[in-house]
């Protein structure tokens, strides 16, 4: 009896030991680790599906005639219709390279062009698709072309690396033709294809490669009346975010124990928590910017799948707070630094329908998550949003032709060399056929009192992207292109 | 039911939790706090480890607390109006400089810092005292009401024209770092002044065990490459610093972390984390 109660004893007492070890470890998983970013709010963390999606909506009427979409609604229905033909296509569709000449005439047909902001391959295809796709056949794309005309079909298509696919797939109908209807019902701005604009192959030899590439831009004929310069303000500006709310952020950062966890104030205004002796930094800036950094990453080189690291970045970001509805991604960088494996998302969100990006040395994402080995260790988040419509006077858009007749010489800079004896003319149209990007983007201008959504042209020519201003034309600046741009 | 067999596998089973859950804990530790390893380590040993290094210790004594509180800290803000009327009387005023008679003062970092520069030619190549300097020094700084009780001259050097004073800021005797006043003095006038001042503004009840001098040395020497030339370490103090996140932070006010600051006889200064 008495070896009875010996034993009851000994059970209590390693069970105890038991709690106290496994309470012990739990709280050492706890702290300081950055899988505590997600613990509120899962629920509003968007999912993947929804933050892949185009930069530039185009409709296309036939016959080289397209418009701008800038209608958010719009284009996020001609989005969920896409992907729903994407869905459709991965029972049965059977994916084959086409030449440029029939991507060329897919672009002018009727339908709708999808410009992605990045280059996609296989594996985001096969995560709209929501399914494993082994087509081969798919290598990059960042312009989906979606024709009304040829129902069962879609394709897939990278200019600049000449590569283009057709999906041919069983389909009765698209429900794209009846968006396609819609825009062009209503009244619309008019835009035409570089070529159509300039008749660049009338100059250019198609059939030399050196001369001539094949370019998807498409250029408003006449000025676009859209859009007006808007007041911002940001959601986590000077005096707007409570202690409370930036010791949650802290807490999300570095873990709910912040006893070993320092706040220091900038000069500015500007509220730092720092973990230990800097191993792990939050700063919630004077302008609203929120950055975390970490240093020394794990050594062991590990490079998350693309899914799982864009759900973890997404994850992070809403434990700073809320995210814009109209999140998606718009860059996306994979490579080797001293320190390992880095995968950088960038994300953005729209202001009247067009991206809202930063100019920081480079055109730059507001809100951008770095994994290095597979641990986020760089997050920055800026939160603008618009705070009306900002009207003066003088805000008559310039027409595009004559932005880019009033700025040529600048473009030249970025431009392809001249070769020998090449008239101006000819060098001219060699220029205009080597633009790889046309966008309206708002960029933001804190210059003044207040901060400004400007809009702006982008125009991506060489190694450079050319600002100009949408009102007046003028040349804001030229940044370099991060990653060498689509 | 046979209890006690049940209680026999209830047993076995708890120990080998018991080991499993042990065996993670220590692995855990002796990854993640390497520091543990060097508690073992004597002083004496840690300078034969040095000194294999090429790096000697040549210094008397360290003063250690086992425990330091949290501290926060803000810098103080000089008031460059009153500033300005006490050392120049009257002056002129152009954008934060002020300028009068053959003095010019500049405040920066929302003035958090003070520097004051002479600019007439009249100074002399003749030696000052050391000790009259510090007598010069300790009247310049009471007659701008910047003497605190809680300094500490740290640095007394000529160059055989002018006298350098620096004072460091201390809280219960340790140094407060970048915090500082620095006084030139030439002819027996003060030739340059500038000031940058923490005020200890909450001293927390939490305290933080602080890891001894020889665990301090001994992580120096796990930072330290070999060194070519030889190191003399001349001095191993204790202390509080501010600062030391990734944004390079331009600091107004903060909670300060305990280091240990070692100093070298070539005037090298290395930190190392005092918190454990």
């Amino acid at each position: 009896m008495k070896l009875e109660s010996v034993k009851t004893a000994i059970i209590a007492v390693l069970f105890a030991t038991c709690l106290i070890m496994s309470g012990r470890i739990m709280m050492d998983l706890s702290s300081g680790n950055e899988n505590n970013l997600n613990t509120k709010a899962l629920s509003s963390v968007p999912g993947n599906v929804d933050v892949i999606c185009p930069q530039d909506y185009v409709v296309s009427f036939g016959g080289g005639l397209h418009t701008g979409v800038f209608d958010e609604a719009l284009q996020r229905q001609i989005w969920v219709d896409s992907v729903k033909l994407i869905r459709n296509a991965s029972e049965t569709g059977i994916y084959e390279p086409v030449t440029a000449g029939v991507w060329t005439t897919a672009v002018n047909n009727r339908g709708v062009l999808l410009r992605m902001p990045f280059d996609c391959d296989e594996e985001m295809l096969a995560l709209l698709a929501e399914k494993e796709l082994k087509s081969g056949a798919v290598e990059s794309f960042n312009v989906i072309v979606m024709p009304t005309s040829e129902p069962g079909q879609f394709y897939l298509g990278n200019v600049s690396k000449g590569q283009y696919v057709r999906c041919t797939f069983r389909s009765e109908g698209t429900p794209l033709s009846e968006i396609v209807d819609q825009v062009e019902n209503q009244p619309y701005a008019e835009f035409r294809s570089l070529e159509a604009v300039y008749s660049i192959k009338s100059i250019l030899n198609p059939q030399n490669a050196d001369n001539f590439a094949e370019n998807d831009n498409v250029i408003p004929t006449l000025p676009l009346q859209n859009f007006r310069k808007l007041s911002l303000k940001n959601d986590a500006a000077s005096g707007s975010v409570s202690a409370e709310d930036m010791r949650r952020m802290a807490a999300n950062a570095f873990g709910s124990d912040l006893s070993f966890v320092k706040k220091i104030s900038d000069v500015d205004g500007s509220v730092v928590y720092v973990y230990g002796y800097g191993e792990k930094s939050l700063k919630i800036g004077i302008d609203g910017r929120i950055e975390y950094k970490k240093s020394k990453p794990g050594s062991e080189k590990n490079r998350l799948a693309f899914a799982e690291a864009l759900h973890r970045s997404l994850s992070a970001l809403v434990a700073y707070g809320k995210l814009p509805e109209n999140i998606y991604v718009v860059s996306y960088r994979d490579g080797i630094s001293d320190q390992g494996v880095t995968q950088t998302f960038g994300f953005a969100y729209r202001m009247k329908g067009i991206p809202f990006i930063l100019k920081q040395g480079s055109l730059q994402p507001p809100i951008e998550v770095t994994f290095t080995n597979g641990e986020i260790t760089n997050l920055t988040k800026n939160m603008w949003h618009e705070n009306g419509e900002i009207h003066s006077i003088e805000q008559e858009a310039t027409p595009f032709v004559d932005m880019l007749d009033k700025n040529f010489k600048t473009l030249q800079k970025a431009g392809p060399a001249r070769t020998a004896g090449e008239t101006d003319s000819h060098y001219a149209y060699r220029l205009l056929n080597g633009i790889k990007r046309i966008e309206l983007v708002y960029t933001l201008n804190t210059g003044g009192d207040v901060a400004i959504g400007e809009p702006v042209w982008r125009i991506d020519v060489g190694a450079r992207s050319f600002l100009l201003d949408y009102f007046d034309g003028s040349m804001i600046e030229n940044l370099p292109i991060e990653g060498g741009g689509r | 039911m046979d209890w006690s067999k049940t209680k026999n596998i209830l047993i076995i089973g708890l120990i080998l939790t018991n080991l499993v859950l042990g065996f993670y804990i220590y692995k855990s530790e002796s990854l993640f706090n390497r520091n543990r390893i060097a508690e073992k380590v004597s002083v004496q040993e840690v300078i034969d480890i040095l000194e294999k290094k090429n790096v000697y210790i040549n210094m008397e004594s360290v003063k250690y607390f086992s425990r330091l509180n949290d501290i926060e800290a803000t810098y103080e803000q000089h008031d460059p109006e009153v500033v300005a009327k006490k050392i120049l009387g009257s002056f002129e005023k152009v954008g934060n400089t002020y300028i009068g008679g053959k003095y010019r003062i500049e405040f920066g970092h929302d003035n958090i810092e003070m520097n004051m520069v002479y600019t007439g030619k009249d100074l002399v190549t003749k030696n000052t005292n050391i000790e009259e300097a510090k007598v010069i020094a300790d009247n310049f700084i009471k007659m701008l009401d910047y003497y605190d009780k809680n300094m500490k001259l740290t640095e007394s050097s000529t160059d055989g024209k002018s006298v350098t004073l620096v004072y460091q800021k201390t809280y219960k005797d340790l140094f407060l770092e970048d915090s500082y006043m620095k006084i030139v003095i030439n002819n027996r006038n003060v030739v340059n002044f500038s000031r940058k001042w923490l005020v200890v503004t909450t001293t927390y009840d939490s305290t933080r065990n602080v890891v001894p001098p020889s665990k301090a040395l001994f992580t120096f020497f796990d930072q330290l490459g070999y060194r070519e030339k030889p190191m003399v370490i001349t001095s191993v103090e204790l202390g509080y610093r501010l600062g030391g996140d990734q944004f390079k932070t331009d600091v107004r006010s903060g909670d300060a972390l305990p280091y240990w600051r070692i100093g070298t006889k070539s005037g090298e200064v290395f930190y190392i984390e005092a918190a454990q």
